[in-house]
């Protein structure tokens, strides 16, 4: 299978790029990493982030790019084999590992990096998130899950509008 | 804090602006990775979400309190107790798209009435465009197993990417994809095939055929000329015959030792007992394949090789006696010198097998004429190989 040039550090070393952090932080990781991003890719592959540009990411603050790249450079040699046809069970087992460590952090961490995710389209990121969130409040009744999300408690009419509610869906609840 | 606190924790006050700031699209994203009655049930939450679970992209109709799958049958959820509540979020949402859709449930021998409801819900979210569809619908204590019979209609989509189908009764209709130009990835686990003479794809390029069963008549004939990987795993009954498959990149068949294959002789060691009577050795005509003749004992025995001769990686175990704990493993590569006859692009052949018996060496003899040399390599230290490397 034919490897795309700049990717894997077959030819010495690999491309780098930059990528500046709305806070002005400068990162400098392999392309093929930040190829993750489907948005930067199409800027990568027309030759821009080389050299002293770098590539400007005004909607992320460093703090979640350093997280976002920690995620793209430990799934990037996967995303190379296009997905996962070769990958071994270890590989995988491993992944998966990080995966379920990556996502065990602060609530806020979480929602930054969705949005990031969103916003830079790196699908696997936004779909692990998202599931992370989910399994915060799988199972849990209307109220406990508004704790779970920090949502102050209900005013009386917000708790009568919800019961309401509750009773017009009566068909979501067995 | 130990680690795995942090996100138990309620949210503080930062954490709650920023899930505020989310776009519908993510907060749905999140919501469809709940059971969908558990999404919907989310409308209370606050106003801002109340709609949301309209537009929901991924579906996931099962239990809502669903245990951890895979599940034996009876601890499936009921059709029974999912069907006011599809009808309500089927007829509510309306055409709205769907990305991802999964039924998982059970549909009891006693809900036969449901069976063409249910097919009326696939039918639906086909219609609203899903791309990836997963049916793992189960017939709990039905006389003729598990199978659920999807309904006997090709299923026509210019969305449908990847379908995943479990415990499934196939005909030669639904196996019919010709009416749904982007389906590229096809897997089917446990699929009964015993009515199905076809399966017809011009775009599938990724199948797995696992635990299949089908019958001993007749063959299923596979004809998805664009594959680029298959997975052919534990087939029962008669092997499927493949097509001629010119893009195939990889390919994997195995043979455990609980598989009970029709094509398999049980009378001789070599595996060929030259017996006009043993259906292992005089195989059935494979239904609609041009190779076989009309004779239905027709000796043909390569119903495989056809379609994965133009394999570059290929992998065949046989576990019928051994274990998976192969002891020997014998790496085939085409002689340099003139081409494989059997393809230009295979280089690599590996057999792994518990010792090099007369059945092996019958194989191996078979795949030298092709061209093909032998080196080996041991495996847990305990053979002893005896070199016939030509």
């Amino acid at each position: 299978m034919a490897a795309p040039e700049s990717g894997d550090g077959n030819n010495g070393a690999a491309r780098m790029v930059t990528l500046i952090s709305s806070d002005n932080t400068r990162f400098e990781v392999e392309a093929a990493a930040a190829s993750l991003s489907q948005t930067l890719q199409l800027t990568i592959l027309d030759g821009g982030g080389g050299g002293g540009d770098g590539i400007p990411l005004p909607n992320v603050d460093s703090a979640t790019l350093s997280k976002v790249l920690e995620y793209c450079i430990k799934h990037a040699p996967a995303a190379a084999n296009g997905g996962a046809p070769n990958a071994t069970a270890v590989d995988r087992a491993e992944l998966e590992r990080f995966d379920n460590e990556f996502v065990n952090i602060d609530q806020s961490v979480l929602y930054s990096l969705i949005m990031a995710a969103h916003n830079l389209e790196i699908e696997g990121l936004q779909s692990l998130v998202a599931k992370k969130v989910a399994d915060m409040i799988k199972g849990k009744s209307p109220m406990e899950i508004r704790r779970t999300l920090g949502f102050p408690d209900p005013t009386p009419e917000e708790q009568a509008e919800m019961n309401a509610h509750m009773l017009e869906y009566g068909w979501a609840y067995e | 804090m130990p680690p795995g606190q942090e996100a138990k924790r309620p949210a503080p006050a930062i954490a709650r602006d920023l899930l505020g700031a989310l776009p519908d699209a993510l907060l749905q994203h999140i919501l469809s990775f709940l059971p969908t009655q558990q999404a919907v049930r989310t409308c209370v939450l606050a106003r801002r979400w109340q709609h949301l679970w309209e537009d929901m992209t991924g579906l996931r109709i099962r239990a809502a309190n669903s245990p951890e799958v895979p599940c034996a049958p009876e601890e499936l959820t009921l059709v029974g107790d999912l069907r006011e509540f599809v009808d309500h979020l089927l007829l509510l949402r309306g055409r709205s798209p769907i990305d991802t859709c999964e039924f998982m449930f059970n549909v009891p021998v006693t809900c036969e009435d449901d069976v063409p409801h249910v097919n009326l819900w696939i039918r639906h979210v086909i219609r609203c465009n899903v791309r990836v569809l997963k049916l793992s619908i189960t017939r709990e204590d039905h006389d003729l197993g598990l199978y659920f019979s999807v309904s006997a209609l090709p299923i026509i989509s210019r969305h449908l990417r990847r379908l995943e189908l479990y415990d499934t009764r196939l005909n030669d209709s639904i196996l019919n994809f010709s009416g749904c130009p982007v389906l590229e990835e096809l897997e089917i686990y446990n699929g009964n095939f015993v009515h199905s003479t076809k399966m017809l794809s011009k775009s599938v390029k990724h199948l797995s055929l696992l635990d299949c069963s089908a019958s001993e008549q007749l063959r299923t004939y596979i004809d998805v000329p664009n594959l680029l990987s298959l997975r052919l795993e534990d087939p029962s009954d008669r092997t499927p015959v493949l097509g001629s498959m010119p893009s195939l990149v990889s390919a994997f068949v195995r043979y455990g030792p609980q598989t009970w294959s029709d094509d398999r002789c049980y009378n001789s060691e070599s595996g060929d007992c030259d017996d006009d009577q043993c259906q292992g050795c005089y195989t059935v005509k494979g239904a609609n394949s041009d190779d076989c003749n009309n004779n239905g004992t027709t000796k043909n025995k390569s119903v495989l090789l056809r379609g994965l001769s133009e394999a570059e990686s290929l992998v065949l175990i046989d576990e019928c006696q051994a274990g998976p704990e192969y002891k020997v493993k014998i790496k085939g590569i085409h002689s340099a010198m003139e081409a494989s006859t059997i393809s230009e692009n295979l280089t690599v052949v590996e057999v792994e097998c518990d010792m090099v018996d007369e059945r092996v060496l019958e194989v191996l003899n078979f795949l030298r004429t092709l061209n093909i040399c032998f080196s080996y390599e041991e495996q847990k230290g305990q053979a002893e190989p005896e070199s016939i490397t030509s």
